[in-house]
């Protein structure tokens, strides 16, 4: 209950936040656009342009949905913090895991609402000529919750020690990172590269299993693609977001106020 | 038989290391204080002294870096005892998209107040803290002294036994001051133990049981205020005196004429007696005689002058 009383504060307070709102609505803009054109594209009929937008707009749900994951989480923490609103509730009987707990758990849902209005600005019209596509839809936007389920998690845990806007980065590049683990084995190969930069891809390749949240083996772009098989994938992204939590909570519950 | 002190520390100490470079800094030291319960308990220092630390430590906002300390009960659990403490930090903030009703809900929520007695006590609080008026308007919109009237409603929300407020009455004009001041004395009426950090030297005075001088994070005076101010004798006042009259005392006094009106101060209660008598018999008017003692600001000044 407790927690659960701070993650409805936390919703409260960041869904009133000024850059988040341009967001959410620059990407529905976006969206709604692309949806609009996935759908008069060819008619009534599925064709492979339709296909494309259709990944367009996954893609596009993926990067602003990322964006606004960033800017719903690196705050949740270090505000409280620097306004000094943590003193007033950390007095009362709440104890500070559920404070990190009720955080997070506030800073995600409030992005599977975002999510949640994206997917409905992009795909509502779609959706009632092809119900048949409904099914696809909702598992890429499941997949695509979890990764950023990970984007979360990552954000809370840098936020608990660095100011929020290194935190966001931070989770940013390791969430990015771990999306493109082939890059850095290519410059690890490329024999034109400088030895240093060549021996840091090596490095960064050899460490993106073990720090990043390797969402590249999540596939939520292909909305009629079955997304069954993901589960081993999905599983890690959960676990890593739980350790993400879990270390959160750690470097918390010894911070001075 | 019930603890007979509401807060105990043993030599707590706490130091801030800075990460990279910069000497330590001593907010604490060596603390050993105990307070009792039912009183209100002043603690006192200049800016940096340790005050608000001492309280931080003591809600666990932050940690002791030695030494060791309870609240309320020795071995109690901290979630427990932080249910029957109130807190008002300096300058507070809170949600301010929140209402005070909605923020005050938030509140009880979290010390788990069940719903219909949460909705009574918020209306009491409220009507207490003369915010019923506001209380479905954003806190963005409320002043510094409404603020700290909705921090105070906060502080009280679980009907606590201890309380520690940092500079309750910071931003009220002087009706909530005295407000404030009633209220303190009506929470010790009843039994509640108030450790209380302010700059209004002469609001401590007013209220206060016992005060602490903290200077650098280290004890320098404990004890009540009788035990602390100095007794600077006995002043008499009277009128309709001749010019020449002069109080039948051999040395030590001080007078002050001004106009009719003759101000003696006298070292020594047992010289007032002589001093009266020799008034009526010099055909003068006896207005006052009140026996003197250091203000807790004359208190405070002579301790920082210690250094």
């Amino acid at each position: 209950m407790k927690t659960w009383a701070i993650a409805k504060a936390t919703i409260g307070e960041a869904a009133r936040k000024r850059s988040l709102l341009l967001t959410l609505a620059l990407s529905l803009v976006v969206i709604t656009a692309l949806g609009l054109f996935a759908k008069y594209v060819g008619g009534r009929a599925m064709t492979v342009a339709k296909f494309a937008q259709l990944e367009a707009s996954l893609r596009t749900i993926s990067l602003f949905g990322a964006i606004l994951t960033i800017l719903v989480t690196m705050y949740a923490i270090p505000a409280e913090l620097e306004r000094r609103t943590v003193h007033t509730l950390l007095s009362k009987p709440l104890e500070r895991y559920q404070f990190v707990l009720g955080k997070f758990v506030g800073c995600l849902l409030l992005v599977a609402m975002n999510i949640a209005l994206m997917a409905i600005a992009a795909f509502a019209l779609l959706v009632k000529d092809s119900p048949d596509l409904s099914r696809g839809l909702a598992q890429s936007l499941a997949v695509l919750m979890v990764s950023f389920t990970a984007l979360c998690a990552l954000t809370i845990a840098f936020s608990t020690f660095v100011p929020p806007m290194p935190a966001g980065l931070l989770a940013f590049g390791l969430y990015e990172i771990g999306k493109v683990p082939g890059l850095f084995r290519q410059m690890a190969e490329a024999e034109g590269l400088p030895p240093v930069l060549r021996a840091v891809s090596k490095g960064v390749y050899a460490a993106i299993p073990y720090l990043t949240p390797r969402v590249n083996r999540l596939n939520f772009e292909a909305p009629v693609l079955t997304v069954a098989g993901q589960g081993e994938a999905v599983l890690y992204v959960l676990l890593y977001s739980a350790a993400c939590v879990v270390i959160a909570l750690a470097i918390f519950s010894r911070k001075e106020l | 038989m019930s603890e007979p002190l509401a807060v105990c520390t043993e030599q707590l100490t706490k130091v801030y290391r800075p990460w990279l470079r910069g000497r330590p800094v001593v907010a604490v030291d060596s603390l050993t204080l105990a307070v009792e319960r039912g009183i209100i308990f002043g603690f006192l220092g200049a800016n940096g002294a340790g005050k608000t630390t001492t309280i931080k430590l003591l809600l666990r906002l932050a940690f002791p870096t030695s030494g060791s300390f309870w609240v309320l009960q020795p071995g109690l659990n901290p979630g427990a005892a932080r249910a029957r403490i109130g807190y008002l930090p300096e300058n507070p903030t809170f949600y301010d998209h929140l209402t005070p009703e909605e923020l005050l809900a938030l509140y009880g929520e979290l010390f788990a107040i069940p719903k219909p007695q949460l909705r009574r006590r918020i209306d009491e609080l409220l009507s207490m803290v003369g915010l019923q008026r506001w209380r479905r308007v954003q806190l963005r919109q409320f002043s510094k002294g409404m603020l700290q009237r909705v921090g105070v409603a906060q502080a009280l929300l679980n009907d606590p036994d201890l309380l520690f407020l940092d500079e309750p009455t910071s931003g009220l004009d002087p009706v909530g001051r005295r407000e404030m001041r009633d209220l303190l004395l009506q929470l010790r009426a009843v039994g509640k133990t108030v450790l209380l950090n302010s700059h209004l030297l002469s609001e401590v005075e007013m209220v206060c049981d016992r005060v602490a001088f903290l200077r650098r994070g280290k004890l320098v005076r404990e004890g009540t205020l009788d035990q602390l101010l100095q007794r600077q004798g006995t002043e008499v006042v009277a009128t309709g005196l001749p010019p020449d009259f002069a109080p039948p005392v051999p040395n030590g006094y001080r007078a002050a004429r001004e106009g009719d009106r003759l101000t003696v101060l006298l070292p020594d209660h047992d010289l007032v007696r002589p001093v009266v008598q020799s008034i009526f018999a010099a055909g003068g008017n006896l207005v006052a005689v009140t026996p003197k003692r250091e203000s807790l600001e004359e208190l405070f000044m002579r301790i920082e002058g210690e250094e």
